[in-house]
């Protein structure tokens, strides 16, 4: 495979591709660069040193990490369930599951306020029996992010599920495993490299998420600001200090990302 | 695991395919499943393993049932302690061998330590224990085939199938692994079922061959009374005999064959008249270039040459005659008599060769 | 932050702009007729002398001839979030008693609009919520000079069903009320700033949103017990959340100020434009709305 790949370089790349595909690396870099370029370089320093950039990027990190993490643990088993064949009514399910893909952040929030709100279907009966309410709290945007993250999760996790050889599971049968052990020892080894691609998919998604989160949890500082909405205020009153916080985000999302395609890289 | 038969009996509908069996698997037999492609070994094996359920009837293994539709009893694959090779082997690319092999063990409730320890045993046993941490995909197919097979007796099995084992395999390692195949079954003591389609295979491993065709068991016996005496022509070409299907005519074995021409044979069985079939060994036949004079063979027709093959040291004639043959001959004589495709030609089988039974 | 225009007051702004027309036609065709004196003053000025086909006399309510000095063409006004539904009206009108203009209307948050202005965005009319945000587009030299054209005070907002019984300003400073504001770095927010310190009390929102719209949106899914908004924002939300008065003296206005742009394509009618805003029917439109005389 790898073989392959070289040759093909060797012989070069045909004009009809490398033309679109340079235009569509220049069109994704020159606004990063742009950001980079004119970045106030000499008052980064003020900029950063703020306790409210500290705080934001914090929750980012934390509140992108457990939404990560929560979309793992529910949307793994959503992904298999899913990718099992022959139940009826799976095709309308995966279609529904994989909205919040389409859904104007913004409207997804709504929609979250309307569920787990104080007023909402399920979060009036939160409120009432648990007193838990989880707009304007740090765990509603970890709920806002997950909800906007894990349908990448998903998806990329069905498509993995689906790549797996039935024939392994049936090995794993006759070998007296249950269907759980089946699922831990042979189904989700064999998925690992969807699952990593799929959590950082799922983990960028999180942590650039602006709409959903202050729609559903607001802007409280070291509560609900994560970066994204410290970004946008800040565009309000400094538009220096937006671009400043906009290149501490994209330093830390773009480190992590280099650093586990690297990990992939090594996986086969 | 004390030993105990198998026995099926009932039907499996897969697909649009259906298999219609009734068989018995002795404890320590060693029992060959031959057929042509889609004659339902594969299903049969799945059957028993718990991969497949029975459309009817009963599947049991000593007093134990293991699938009874009509009386609604399942014993899922994890319940039956069948170990399977596959064909493909289906090792866990992911794991060490070791790992493979401990699987049993592990799903069966043994400690991690104890699955190492039985699985570092098998490994050793099949003289894999130098290569216990490596991958499935590092290894030759020789040795994944004996990881498999480890790895199917790990779990102390009291059935064990496999399915085309040494198919995936070199002609020049085959023999050796069949070979050692043979010494690691010898010590199983449950029922074996082995599905193949190299006749080798079960002249050197089995105790019994089945003879599946279309779902239907049409042929059953030891190796060597099917190699000899064939029930169909797809067994007979795969043992490379000669396969006619007639009615004895006349007294003394005179048998009419279905596609044209009259044989002498040699009757098995008491049988004097009705439908037989014959099989007739190329190397049985002789082939002259003029009508062959004296009286000793009963059998002389003429032919056609159409082909030729050489096999090592041997030729093999595809003659067009009444009835068709094909005649082995050695490389000289090929020479000799200036055999080729087209060369009118005479051949004769002598009586006694010619064996006739039903 | 692309995400902001998409909030669910822009799907509403167009029907009840018409709802407005339906209901004072009266006042609409008057508003005109004016609008037409204003622009014959203006017209005087203008290098655009385009002669429309003001001769067939299509509209209803024409003026006399002097209307065909009047310029045409079309022309974008980027106006602050808070001034969509009177603007919408205003410039319906506008464009009746202009035969041949059109005009684009773009809302945003003032100084998102203001910074698009700076980063060389068209546009011919800029109307701001905030002073402070015009000054940085005069600053800019996009805009020569800008005029006062409306006055905005806050309100507080509350759901219809009052939930924590709100009925002044020191209820708000209660631990257990939810209150939600804006960010400081928007106008309403520094303006909800100043009327707590008006009042002397002090209020720990439990959110602070990046605009107005957003605040309603809590307060109308209850979310929030209470928030600080503009007057114009309680009547425009009608029924959906219920308005309590601040009193004068720890109120805060908001003064709008308007300006042509330097770099606008058709100055002419953004001159009308900004003229006709000024003039009485228009400000009886943002009468209406809530907004107070500058």
């Amino acid at each position: 495979m790898r073989q392959a790949r070289d040759c093909r370089d060797v012989a070069g790349v045909p004009w009809q591709l490398g033309i679109p595909a340079a235009i569509g690396a220049g069109f994704l870099l020159l606004p990063l660069l742009a950001l980079v370029v004119r970045a106030p370089w000499r008052s980064l320093p003020t900029h950063l040193g703020a306790p409210i950039v500290r705080d934001a990027l914090r929750l980012s990190l934390v509140c992108a990490s457990s939404a990560a993490a929560a979309a793992v643990v529910l949307g793994v088993p959503l992904a298999w369930v899913l990718s099992r064949p022959g139940w009826r009514g799976v095709g309308i399910l995966r279609a529904l599951v994989t909205v919040p893909l389409v859904l104007p952040p913004v409207v997804g929030g709504v929609a979250l306020l309307k569920a787990l709100g104080r007023n909402g279907i399920l979060g009036h009966w939160l409120d009432a029996a648990l007193g838990v309410t989880l707009p304007f709290t740090t765990a509603g945007v970890v709920v806002a992010e997950t909800f906007v993250a894990m349908p990448f999760l998903v998806l990329a996790m069905e498509g993995a599920f689906r790549g797996i050889d039935p024939g392994l599971e049936e090995a794993a049968t006759t070998l007296g495993a249950s269907r759980w052990q089946i699922f831990t020892r042979v189904t989700l080894p064999s998925v690992v490299p969807g699952l990593i691609a799929g959590t950082v998919l799922a983990w960028a998604r999180a942590l650039g998420e602006f709409g959903a989160t202050i729609t559903f949890a607001g802007n409280s500082p070291g509560r609900t600001t994560t970066m994204p909405i410290a970004v946008y205020l800040a565009m309000e009153s400094d538009p220096d200090a937006a671009v400043a916080l906009a290149l501490v985000l994209l330093a830390v999302a773009v480190g992590i990302l280099i650093a586990l395609r690297g990990r992939w890289l090594d996986t086969p | 695991m004390s030993a105990a038969d198998l026995t099926l009996s009932g039907t499996v509908v897969r697909g649009g395919f259906t298999l219609d069996l009734g068989v018995t698997l002795r404890a320590g037999e060693i029992v060959a499943v031959l057929g042509p492609n889609g004659a339902g070994k594969t299903t049969l094996l799945r059957a028993i393993a718990g991969l497949t359920p029975l459309s009817s009837g009963r599947l049991t293994l000593g007093t134990r049932v293991l699938d009874d539709p009509g009386a609604r009893i399942w014993r899922s694959a994890r319940e039956r302690s069948v170990g399977v090779v596959f064909q493909d082997y289906r090792l866990f690319p992911r794991m060490s061998l070791r790992d493979n092999v401990a699987f049993g063990p592990r799903a069966a409730g043994r400690s991690r330590r104890q699955a190492r320890t039985i699985a570092t045993t098998w490994l050793d046993r099949m003289a894999l224990g130098d290569l216990a941490d490596r991958r499935p995909k590092e290894i030759s197919g020789g040795q994944a085939q004996r990881v498999a097979l480890a790895r199917a007796l790990a779990g102390d099995p009291a059935v064990l199938l496999l399915d085309e084992p040494l198919a995936a395999l070199d002609a020049a390692s085959r023999a050796a692994i069949r070979a050692d195949l043979r010494a690691h079954l010898a010590d199983f003591a449950g029922p074996v079922a082995l599905v193949t389609h190299d006749p080798l295979d079960a002249l050197v491993l089995a105790h019994r061959v089945l003879v599946l065709d279309r779902g239907a068991l049409v042929q059953e016996g030891p190796p060597v009374t099917i190699a000899r005496r064939p029930a169909t022509a797809w067994v007979a070409q795969l043992f490379g005999l000669n396969f006619y299907r007639g009615r004895v005519t006349g007294p003394g074995g005179l048998v009419s064959l279905e596609e044209g021409g009259l044989l002498h044979v040699r009757l098995h069985d008491d049988i004097h008249d009705g439908e037989v079939v014959v099989s007739l060994r190329p190397s049985a036949i002789t082939v002259h270039v003029e009508p062959p004079t004296g009286a000793s063979p009963r059998n002389v027709w003429p032919g056609v040459i159409r082909t030729l093959d050489l096999y090592a040291d041997r030729v093999r004639l595809d003659v067009d005659g009444t009835p068709p043959a094909r005649v082995d001959v050695t490389p000289a004589a090929v020479a000799e008599l200036g055999l080729a495709a087209g060369t009118r030609v005479w051949l004769s089988a002598k009586a006694t060769e010619t064996d006739a039974y039903r | 932050m692309r995400d902001i225009g998409l909030r669910g007051p822009v799907l509403e702004a167009a029907p009840r702009a018409q709802v407005r027309l339906g209901r004072s036609p009266l006042s609409v065709v008057g508003l005109v007729g004016s609008a037409l004196v204003g622009v014959v003053a203006v017209a005087g000025c203008s290098g655009h002398a385009a002669s429309p086909s003001g001769s067939t006399g299509s509209s209803a309510s024409r003026a006399p001839s002097g209307a065909s000095s009047a310029a045409t063409g079309t022309i974008t006004v980027l106006a602050a979030a808070s001034l969509q539904e009177s603007f919408t009206t205003i410039a319906s009108a506008f464009e009746q008693a202009h035969p041949g203009s059109k005009v684009q209307l773009s809302f945003g948050p003032s100084s998102g609009l203001a910074a698009q202005i700076l980063g060389g965005a068209p546009g011919d009319v800029f109307a701001s919520a905030s002073v402070k945000t015009m000054a940085t587009v005069l600053d800019g030299k996009a805009a020569s000079s800008s005029t006062p054209f409306a006055v905005n005070s806050m309100e507080i907002a509350v759901p219809p069903n009052n939930p924590a019984r709100i009925t002044a300003l020191a209820d708000l400073a209660r631990p257990t009320v939810k209150t939600s504001v804006c960010h400081d770095a928007v106008p309403c927010g520094a303006a909800a700033t100043t009327v707590f310190a008006n009042a002397k009390i002090s209020v720990t929102p439990i959110s602070e949103e990046a605009d107005v719209k957003a605040v309603l949106t809590k307060i109308e899914l209850g979310e929030v017990d209470a928030g600080l908004v503009y007057v114009t924002d309680v009547l425009a939300a009608g029924d959906k959340v219920g308005g309590i008065s601040i009193p004068a003296a720890q109120n805060t206005t908001t003064t709008y100020p308007i300006a042509s742009l330097t770099k606008a394509a058709n100055p002419a009618l953004a001159a009308e434009f900004v003229t006709y805003v000024l003039s009485a029917d228009a400000q009886k439109v943002l009468r209406d709305a809530g907004f107070a005389a500058p």
